[in-house]
């Protein structure tokens, strides 16, 4: 730890501004004037093009709208800093090579700047998605309450539909898809060896788009006229005639969108170019496995969502017709460009968690992953035929008949790969020494959720059912198993498990065990019965119901608000473990992967040498079996005592 | 301690940065990411592309008619435009050949015209656009052709804000024969932009 003290001290960051250089130095005084600064942009640009065209009105609220939802994000960041270099770059003056040295958080107000340490921006990561946890958390109790008792009770069913839509949307776009990209930054460089991210400007870019994307959905939802309210899934046309919300809701997408592209590609180029000597591919964790996959996911199919919220935007500000059936638009055609992304989305959403996973179950069971090259390459596979299914969601759409049956059949064909990945998590713990800590406890809690939910999707996939039950409350049930009780798990799992490395501190054991069974117990009660009111015939997003489903719904909201207060237990015990839990040692788990071979929280720039791998990453219980050596071919001065002093 | 791992900490204590880094591939970072940006783009412009066959195949066009009756496609005008824009292509590699062999002049030059070539094609395109006779509210066919052409418009003003970059710094003697990057990189981007007008052009002008 010294070396690096030292080397910090010598490139510590430059002396603070004074007088009026604060407002021009990145920070949030320098985001004060050059936000409105943007703003007054971003009215001016739309009037005077529209001027220069000799268009009128001039004014055109939408429009102005719009560009405004580019323009002033961009102001903000710029006054933060995040194109700092880029700037210096563009207009030729010399730049600062980034060295990472003069940067790591030492206060809790460096969280608040701009850096571009992968550790700094996997915390930040990880902590703004948790916020957003909570917010669309609070969201669903509030419309739980609702639905307690039929009739209409606190909200009307614009404003019930609104929360419904934003629970998910900021669910799945800001909790969900870039929680995983926080904890996959922090630990995926750590794990293949390396110092940083392939561009770490690029990383903290990513990281600031993403609250950008919070805030304007959230701004979205209390707009003049009501809030979006089509669902997460934004269907045309009913989300071209929306009220103005929708324009938040389109525009928030597409940051949250680019956000995670971005990350993508930063880690798909780590991987491939930055790994440590002797880390082959077939030498990497599973962790790094899943997120080179997802990566390649996302960079493929993230482009589409952003196609399809362009094209209902476009329908609605510039009143095109693509999918307007007036103008010769297709209607269906938004449903596939939107399920073409939205249905690998959901991998994306929990390839991550079963690299999460893998490495919880083999650590905590002191055994060798089963079957690693087969679950790598399960991970691929689902990768590929997760491309050929999106019309599964389309069945009762009126879609093309005959795509019906080929959707089915690939639907199912996909629960082979994953029943590859759940026989190997079984087997890894056959006959190992588990060690039924917090994380492990996630882990067997996603394993036996992750496949409840995987029965009722097989159910789903195939025509009759999914024609019986679609709308229903069955698949509400279906996917709060495999979103809740399969990624949710997963993150907890990950967040414990890496707490110690990321903070340095030791989490409550006891009160994580608590938060484990308070879930368990309360997601179970709250969404096991959704199986059963869904085939009975209770819709999906609506405020109101028939009487006959009053008692059960009553029931569910009750265990929802459990389910919501779990997560205090959650929140007590790591903010207090952050501040003043045990300091935890370098390795408390005994696992082999590199992470945890350097000290909690990692030295600055996480190795002193970049380490030598020489083995598999998982050799748990095989004697002499190492997985990387650190420090080692490093040219060590001649000795003038060959003996020691001491 | 041992006097072993004293001095290992001596020799710590005189390295004052980040360990070099190992790359693990022959592929530089920025140009494999580069090559993955371009593969989203290639989704991006996928996705237009997807909107277009829905309106025009599935939907069978406008009334049964693609373009429907009465609109014109400028495919002459574009035509031009489209040697104008394939032509810059070829000024870029020269620009970036000539750098490799450290040529700084021809260098100079060539990014000069390659972003002269591209601006006449932008501003070609705008003209177009104001002249064509009918608007994005215009039926499904309009929407697809602003949408298609409108995008690629959108990626050439990334590329001529990129091309402009690293004209400046070319004329400030930034680029070497062993460090030019930026033109690299950009250039990759200008091919790409290049090579999706084509496909633009055949399938909005010719089809």
């Amino acid at each position: 730890m010294t070396d690096v003290a030292h080397a910090h001290d010598l490139h510590a960051a430059p002396p603070a501004p004074t007088g009026w250089h604060r407002l021009t130095a990145a920070g949030w005084l320098r985001v004060l004037w050059v936000t409105p600064l943007f703003f007054g942009i971003g009215v001016a640009l739309p009037v005077l093009l529209r001027w220069a065209a000799d268009w009128h009105p001039l004014w055109k609220g939408s429009v102005i709208l719009t560009v405004e939802l580019v323009t002033t994000p961009i102001g903000f960041l710029a006054g933060l800093g995040v194109f700092d270099y880029w700037a210096y770059y563009a207009s030729g003056r010399p730049t600062r090579p980034e060295d990472h040295s003069g940067h790591g958080a030492h206060s809790w107000r460096d969280y608040f700047h701009v850096n571009t340490d992968h550790k700094v921006i996997g915390i930040q990561y990880v902590v703004t998605t948790f916020f957003f946890f909570l917010v669309s958390g609070f969201f669903a109790l509030l419309f739980r309450a609702e639905l307690a008792q039929p009739g209409d009770q606190y909200f009307n069913p614009q404003t019930f539909n609104v929360l419904v839509s934003d629970h998910a949307a900021l669910m799945i776009f800001l909790f969900i898809v870039p929680v995983f990209a926080g904890l996959g930054n922090y630990v995926i460089p750590l794990m293949i060896g390396a110092g940083d991210m392939a561009f770490p400007r690029l990383n903290a870019l990513s990281f600031w788009l993403l609250p950008i994307g919070g805030a304007i959905l959230i701004t979205g939802m209390v707009m003049p006229g009501g809030g979006p309210s089509a669902g997460w899934t934004c269907y045309a046309p009913l989300c071209s005639h929306q009220p103005l919300g929708q324009v938040f809701f389109n525009m928030g997408v597409q940051w949250a969108g680019t956000s995670s592209i971005m990350t993508a590609l930063n880690f798909l180029v780590t991987i491939i170019t930055m790994r440590a000597p002797g880390m082959t591919f077939w030498r990497m964790p599973l962790l790094v496995w899943a997120n080179f996959t997802t990566s390649l996911l996302v960079v493929i199919a993230t482009p589409f969502i952003a196609g399809s919220q362009f094209f209902v935007l476009f329908d609605r500000v510039l009143h095109t017709n693509f999918f307007e059936p007036g103008g010769g638009g297709y209607v269906l055609g938004y449903q596939h460009i939107f399920w073409f992304y939205s249905h690998p989305a959901v991998y994306i959403m929990i390839l991550p968690g079963f690299g999460i996973i893998s490495e919880v179950i083999a650590v905590m069971s002191r055994k060798p992953v089963f079957g690693y090259r087969l679950m790598a390459l399960s991970l691929m596979a689902i990768l590929v035929l997760g491309f050929s299914v999106w019309a599964h969601h389309m069945f009762v759409a009126g879609m093309a008949g005959w795509l019906r049956v080929p959707m089915m059949v690939t639907s199912m064909v996909i629960a082979v790969p994953t029943g590859v990945k759940v026989f190997s998590w079984l087997a890894t713990m056959w006959n190992g020494r588990i060690r039924f800590t917090t994380p492990m406890l996630f882990a067997l809690g996603f394993l036996s959720m992750f496949v409840i939910g995987g029965l009722s999707g097989i159910y789903l996939a195939s025509v009759p059912i999914d024609i019986h039950a679609s709308d229903t409350y069955f698949i509400v049930a279906h996917i709060h198993y495999v979103l809740f009780g399969g990624s949710v798990f997963t993150i907890f799992a990950g967040v414990y498990y890496w707490f110690p490395k990321m903070t340095g501190r030791m989490y409550n054991e006891r009160l994580g065990q608590l938060h484990f069974w308070l879930t368990f117990i309360g997601f179970n009660l709250t969404f096991f019965p959704m199986h059963y009111i869904g085939l009975q015939g209770m819709p999906r997003r609506v405020a109101d119901y028939a009487h006959r489903f009053a008692d059960i719904n009553l029931f569910i909201s009750i265990a929802s608000f459990g389910l919501g207060a779990s997560t205090l237990v959650f929140l007590y015990n790591v903010i207090n473990s952050w501040a003043h839990g045990p300091v935890a040692e370098g390795n408390p788990w005994r696992a082999l992967t590199l992470e945890w071979q350097v000290s909690s929280p990692p030295p600055i720039f996480n190795f002193d040498e970049i380490p030598q791998v020489v083995g598999h990453p998982y050799e748990y219980g095989v004697p002499g079996a190492k997985h990387a050596i650190l420090g080692a071919p490093r040219p060590v001065p001649v000795l003038t005592d060959p003996v020691g002093a001491d | 301690m041992t006097s072993a791992a004293e001095t290992h900490d001596q020799g710590a204590f005189e390295h004052h940065g980040p360990p070099p880094v190992h790359y693990s591939s022959r592929v530089s970072p920025s140009v494999l990411g580069m090559f993955l940006f371009i593969a989203s783009e290639i989704m991006l412009f996928g996705s237009f592309f997807t909107v277009y066959f829905f309106d025009r195949v599935v939907n069978n066009g406008v009334n049964g008619v693609w373009p429907p009756n009465g609109y014109q496609r400028p495919a002459f005008v574009a035509g031009i435009n489209t040697v104008i824009l394939v032509s810059s292509s070829f000024t870029m590699h020269w620009a970036d050949t000539s750098i490799k062999k450290g040529n700084r002049r021809g260098l100079c030059a060539g990014m000069v015209l390659t972003f002269l070539l591209g601006l006449t094609f932008l501003l070609t395109q705008v003209i177009e656009y104001h002249r064509i006779g009918f608007n994005t509210s215009d039926t499904s066919f309009a929407a697809t052709f602003f949408g298609l052409t409108g995008l690629h418009g959108a990626h050439v003003f990334v590329g001529l804000t990129i091309l402009g970059v690293m004209t400046v710094r070319a004329f400030r003697g930034h680029f070497t024969p062993e460090h030019h990057h930026g033109i690299e990189i950009g250039g990759i981007y200008w091919h790409f932009v290049d090579v999706m007008w084509i496909v633009v052009y055949v399938t909005v002008y010719l089809l």
